[in-house]
């Protein structure tokens, strides 16, 4: 029942999004345009970019990200649908888990299209370690995006404004994007290499924690 | 379902005061009162939407929570639609979300507010009495056996009106119960086996719903009306 009521409220999202094709498009683009801009602004100098590329491969991922988080409950927000999930014997973990998986399918679809752009500009054309670098990608906007949906699906059912989620979520994602940012680092370029497997594990706990506890949080933080 | 001594204050407002409503199986309960009366919040404690801030709520034979909310159907004022998804698709939905399948139901539904020819279109392309028709659907897709209905007469016209009557007669014959908001308390007499007039927060009212206490209620309805509203307390 749990996963079926989140598989159902994924793929309303999906079908919602396909008819109206808003969100994901301008997500992309977007990124899309961030990462040309970097890329422009630095290009006079290969030295300097390889001291910010982790950066300038990351930012556009998760500032498309916060843009999704932003539009992310507008579904539920139009006729007070938000009222007929929850009066429904539906666990707000389940409406979590649904927009987390949505909220992921249209990062990582933002992931496959601006890191390819991000390599056409950069004069490196290699990574050292795909792996290391395609891992880092995956957990890293999975993590993102899982403490983003939190704090919105958060806000949405009580009295937090839309408005203060991002504000919210900084603090706890320093320490992601720490791990995030070594992580890239170490992937990118061959030099540095140290503590890989400590940065693994947090960025492998990071995930876990946000993925796995809003799922029974929910119930207990607003039924207050 | 039964309330004891509940009461309710949103933001150190009261909305609810010592409210005791015990909803028999089947019964069918017309809730009136004048606007700001509670009546819209009372509703939401049923739903459990809302948690009453004293008092105590009991679920029909210990039912759980979730076993609760799997029997309840609601129309409230908003129509919890998603306007660019046909009718079709709001009722699979729904349905769905309520575990079940089962097509000729929603066909069922679908005949019985009258909106057969529409189904395969988006809601964004629905008047505003086929919205609350549709809702009305909603809220009967998964067979529910017991109604919260906040005002489900408004917005249809006369035609609609009668449907809604009928199936709403229909099901309390099946043995389905519910709580009908209305200001149009003649009309609702009609539809109920029990009147209960909230006003301020607080059960002042309560009657069987037969030709003879009709008068009587009215002039006591009347009576509180011009109550100004600090007179009561
Ligand atoms: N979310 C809310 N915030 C503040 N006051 C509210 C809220 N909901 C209801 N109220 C107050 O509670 C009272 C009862 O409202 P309601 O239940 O909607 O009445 P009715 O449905 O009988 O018109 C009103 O005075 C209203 O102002
Ligand atoms: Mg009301």
């Amino acid at each position: 029942m749990f996963f079926k009521q989140s598989l159902l409220i994924l793929k309303r999202d999906l079908k919602i999004e396909f008819r109206n094709k808003s969100l994901l498009l301008s997500m992309i683009i977007f990124a899309v345009l961030f990462q040309v801009f970097l890329q422009i602004v630095f290009d006079a100098n290969i030295e300097a970019i390889k001291k910010i590329a982790a950066g300038v491969l990351w930012i556009p991922i998760l500032l498309s990200a916060l843009l999704g988080f932003s539009k992310y409950g507008i579904a539920e927000r139009e006729n007070d649908a938000l009222t007929g999930l929850l009066i429904a014997p539906v666990d707000r973990g389940a409406i979590f888990l649904g927009k987390l998986l949505g909220n992921l399918l249209f990062v990582f679809i933002v992931v496959i299209i601006s890191v390819p752009v991000f390599f056409l500009f950069l004069k490196q054309p290699f990574p050292e370690s795909i792996g290391l670098l395609l891992f880092t990608l995956f957990l890293g906007s999975w993590g993102f995006v899982a403490l983003g949906v939190f704090f919105t699906t958060l806000a949405q059912s009580s009295s937090i404004t839309d408005l203060l989620v991002p504000i919210m979520i900084f603090p706890l994602a320093v320490p992601l994007f720490l791990a995030i940012s070594q992580l890239t680092e170490m992937a990118l370029y061959p030099s540095i290499v140290m503590g890989q497997d400590l940065w693994v594990l947090l960025l492998v706990g990071y995930n876990i924690l946000f993925t796995i506890a809003p799922l029974f949080l929910f119930d207990i933080l607003l039924e207050v | 379902m039964q309330l004891k001594n509940v009461s309710l204050a949103i933001e150190d407002k009261p909305v609810l005061r010592s409210i005791n409503l015990n909803w028999a199986h089947g019964e069918a309960i017309a809730l009136l009162g004048a606007n700001g009366a509670g009546k819209s919040s009372l509703l939401k404690v049923m739903s459990t939407l809302l948690h009453p801030s004293t008092g105590k709520t009991t679920m029909p034979e210990g039912m759980s929570l979730q076993k609760w909310k799997s029997k309840l159907g609601v129309v409230f004022p908003e129509t919890f639609l998603y306007s660019s998804l046909t009718g079709y698709e709001n009722l699979l939905f729904y349905q769905k979300l309520y575990g079940k399948t089962d097509n000729e139901q929603i066909e069922q539904v679908f005949n019985q507010v009258n909106l057969s020819r529409v189904q395969q279109e988006r809601v964004e392309t629905y008047s505003k009495g086929m919205k609350q028709r549709l809702a009305i659907a909603r809220a009967f897709v998964h067979q529910p056996t017991h109604l919260l209905l906040d005002e489900p007469f408004d917005g249809l016209d006369l035609a609609s009106k009668t449907i809604l009557e009928r199936l709403l007669k229909e099901k309390n014959k099946q043995g389905v119960g519910y709580v009908l908001v209305s200001h149009d308390s003649a009309h609702a007499w009609d539809l109920c086996d029990r009147a209960v007039l909230l006003h301020n927060g607080k059960i002042v009212l309560e009657t069987p719903c037969t030709e003879k206490t009709y008068r009587s209620f009215m002039n006591q309805y009347q009576g509180w009306l011009k109550e100004k509203q600090h007179d009561v307390f």
